[in-house]
């Protein structure tokens, strides 16, 4: 019988793990959500109502006056009543604009304080999610990758430097350096790519570094690396044929948790009011809490619970991702 | 041993100093401006006359190296506005403290036992959903859990329990509009703060050895439900033996909404850990021989199993702490947001220091703030490698075991 391959053997170990194929499934779902939004944009929904950051819907309801409220959908006790205008007597009928209620054909996940359809924001700022996300996995995977490798292959006072580097970035973990730095004047350069770029070199450089350079090392000890130097290969090739094959699951995990990681850390950015002119999913929580509520009785939930659960299933999709490469990045014996 | 402990502490040292360089580069460059920024624009001479008073006209290099002589020297300096940074941290760093050991420590108890049970168990549904509910946990975003434990406390318990306010001892810009019915008297809160901080830890000790005795004399466990009960009974005397119960109960109230989110956002991953240990444990020979043995079930699971699992879990926490510390200071100030819907908590936490002064460009004590939090890092870490040291000691040969996937 033919040997499968290293790539066959992983991914058969991968998708044993049913929570990772959860969410590769989730991650699909919000890409194709993501998708969906400038589609709907241009056909169904038109842009005065749906637009994610202009649009506006309101409905005009008429309020019955009367003494003692027995239903508050249609009536309306005097004193509030005469707020409006001073004249209202018993019997009158007022109008007030209030906003759509929710699960209706019109906004399935009703509209927030401002009058702003909701699905229709939590699916545009799904771009800008995986924008950030993206951003900031690959460069923590690549500067966990270089950071490690050299530290391990030069060992001594590079080793020394590299190290104590990303032991005091691990104490300065990435959501608070980018809290710090979205504090201050900068945060308007705080793009999604740029911020996924800090995150990631904060992150790679800091957990990322520390964990792979110890694996590295463990690496670099085996018996092979000595019968590879023995038969002569240069340093690079060392590297390249025998480190990196042992890294790169690693590096992958640490893309996934980078991703994962970077998406909250955002979204709190974000809810703290930090970068308010961009749309995502922490903005709709900031706006849905910050802002005062007009003719709206009780809490946006809506709003909260949609955008709450869109950056925790995100986050939770590429962490389940990375719990199963984790299942083959961990040092296994390779029979598959 | 004693070589292995000097060497970490050394290593700590120098981390310490990397990091408090980075801090100071970190505030001076990336957010350029100083305090002088917030008074008004224009007053050119006296702003001159200001920022040569606090140093500030100096190049950043001669900057750079009177904080440092100064930061080794133990002097974190004064705030912007006249108060020492020590004693303002002195007053901030127990209530952070607290909700970080409290929360840790009862993280660690619930992952350990919940990825013990699903990684043992052979129903698949059971782990699954365990997992899915881990991963949520750990990855809930901390301002919406945080509103709606609020909104939920204050709207499902009622005013008339929780809205009373509690003064704060020697932080007077701190008002606490949360607590018990009774309203404490501030005087001797650090203190109580202190104490119930050590009696955690000493009674954890306490529990873990004489469940070790017990073993040892009379071969058995003692159940995890009674030494839960064995520890807060414990705590609870020996805090009535100082005569602070009150005070500490009414202290715990306090905080228990944040210590339930920081709680929620920790225990995830623990779980998700000790869970893939025991995975991978199931398989191990040593498994076998103690079925073979006759021992029940459970006593694999928890003598031998959930022994072997301890360890990744130890080495996994060296990474993950600082994050858990960072949720910590998010949950902290994501409760004092000002949300208009409930009330608004304000908790008299490092984080809120923090993030006033960071709104207030007062770097020295922004600077001082991120320092205490990087100590309570470098200190956890310490304490996770001797504990993986006592547990493992052939880690003292191989250190690049200590830190692990």
């Amino acid at each position: 019988m033919r040997r499968r391959s290293f790539f066959w053997v992983s991914l058969g170990r991968f998708a044993k793990n049913k929570l990772a194929l959860l969410g590769v499934g989730m991650v699909i779902a919000f890409a194709l959500a993501g998708a969906a939004h400038p589609i709907l944009m241009n056909t169904v929904w038109d842009r005065a109502t749906y637009h994610p950051s202009f649009g506006h819907d309101d409905i005009e309801t008429e309020f019955v006056i009367v003494e003692n409220i027995t239903d508050p959908a249609t009536e309306i006790d005097l004193m509030t009543a005469r707020l409006n205008n001073p004249f209202y007597q018993i019997g009158d009928i007022h109008t007030a604009v209030t906003f759509p209620p929710p699960f209706t054909k019109e906004h399935i996940l009703g509209v927030d304080n401002l009058g702003r359809d909701v699905l229709s924001m939590v699916l545009a700022a799904t771009k800008p999610s995986f924008i950030v996300g993206l951003s900031a996995g690959i460069s923590t995977a690549l500067v966990g990758l270089i950071f490690s490798t050299i530290a391990a292959t030069f060992r001594r006072w590079t080793d020394t430097i590299l190290s104590n580097v990303s032991d005091a970035l691990l104490v300065l973990p990435a959501p608070l350096l980018m809290v710090i730095l979205g504090a201050g004047p900068f945060k308007a350069q705080l793009g999604p790519v740029v911020f996924g770029l800090i995150y990631g070199v904060g992150m790679g450089a800091g957990a990322a570094a520390v964990v792979m350079r110890s694996q590295a090392l463990s690496v670099l000890t085996k018996p092979f690396i000595d019968a590879a130097t023995v038969a002569g290969a240069a340093k690079y090739q060392i590297i390249k044929n025998h480190l990196l094959p042992h890294l790169v699951p690693i590096a992958a995990l640490y893309l996934l948790l980078g991703v994962s990681g970077a998406i909250v850390a955002d979204g709190f950015v974000s809810f703290l009011g930090f970068s308010d002119t961009r749309l995502n999913w922490g903005t709709i929580i900031f706006f849905a809490l910050a802002l005062p509520p007009a003719n709206r009785a009780g809490i946006p939930w809506e709003a909260l619970v949609a955008a709450a659960g869109a950056i925790t299933l995100f986050s939770a999709a590429f962490y389940m991702i990375g719990l199963g490469v984790r299942d083959v990045a961990k040092p296994h014996d390779n029979r598959g | 041993m004693k070589q292995f402990l000097l060497k970490r502490m050394i290593s700590s040292v120098i981390t310490l100093l990397v990091f408090t360089s980075m801090l100071f580069f970190l505030a001076n460059v990336m957010i350029p401006g100083d305090i002088t920024n917030n008074f008004m624009p224009g007053l050119g001479a006296q702003r001159a006359v200001l920022q040569e008073h606090y140093g500030l006209n100096q190049p950043l290099w001669a900057q750079y190296l009177t904080f440092m002589q100064a930061f080794i020297t133990g002097n974190l300096g004064t705030s912007g506005f006249g108060q020492p940074i020590s004693e303002i941290m002195g007053q901030l760093l127990p209530w952070t403290l607290l909700i970080f050991v409290f929360a840790v420590g009862i993280a660690f108890v619930m992952g350990h036992w919940l990825g013990r049970v699903t990684g043992w168990t052979k129903r698949p549904v059971l782990k699954h959903v365990v997992r899915f509910t881990a991963v949520t946990a750990h990855s809930t975003f901390p301002p919406f859990l945080t509103f709606f434990l609020a909104f939920a406390v204050s709207n499902l318990l009622g005013p008339m329990r929780w809205g009373a306010s509690m003064r704060i001892e020697g932080a007077t810009n701190f008002l606490v509009s949360f607590g018990r019915n009774s309203i404490t008297s501030p005087r001797g809160q650090i203190g109580t703060l202190w104490m119930m901080i050590g009696t955690f830890i000493l009674m954890a000790a306490m529990v873990i050895v004489m469940q070790r005795i017990v073993e040892r004399l009379f071969r058995r466990r003692i159940p995890g439900i009674l030494q839960i009960v064995v520890f807060v009974v414990a705590n609870v005397w020996v805090w009535n033996l100082f005569s602070r119960r009150a005070m500490a109960l009414d202290l715990l109230a306090l905080l228990s909404l944040p210590l339930i989110a920081v709680t929620i956002l920790a225990f995830g991953e623990i779980a998700l850990v000790v869970d893939a240990a025991m995975d991978g444990a199931a398989g191990e020979q040593f498994i076998q021989t103690a079925r073979a043995k006759g021992l029940s079930e459970r006593a694999v699971r928890d003598r031998h199993a959930a022994r072997v699992a301890l360890l990744p879990a130890l080495s996994k926490f060296v990474t993950s702490l600082p994050f858990v510390l960072t949720g910590l200071v998010i949950v902290e100030f994501s409760f004092t947001v000002p949300v208009g819907y409930a009330a608004s908590l304000r908790f008299p936490g490092l984080s809120t220091m923090l993030f006033n002064a960071l709104t207030a460009r007062d770097y020295s004590l922004v600077i001082g703030g991120l320092l205490v939090i990087g100590m309570i890092s470098i200190g956890a870490r310490i304490v996770i490698d001797l504990l993986h040291v006592y547990l493992d000691p052939r880690v003292i040969y191989d250190e690049e075991a200590l830190v692990q996937l």
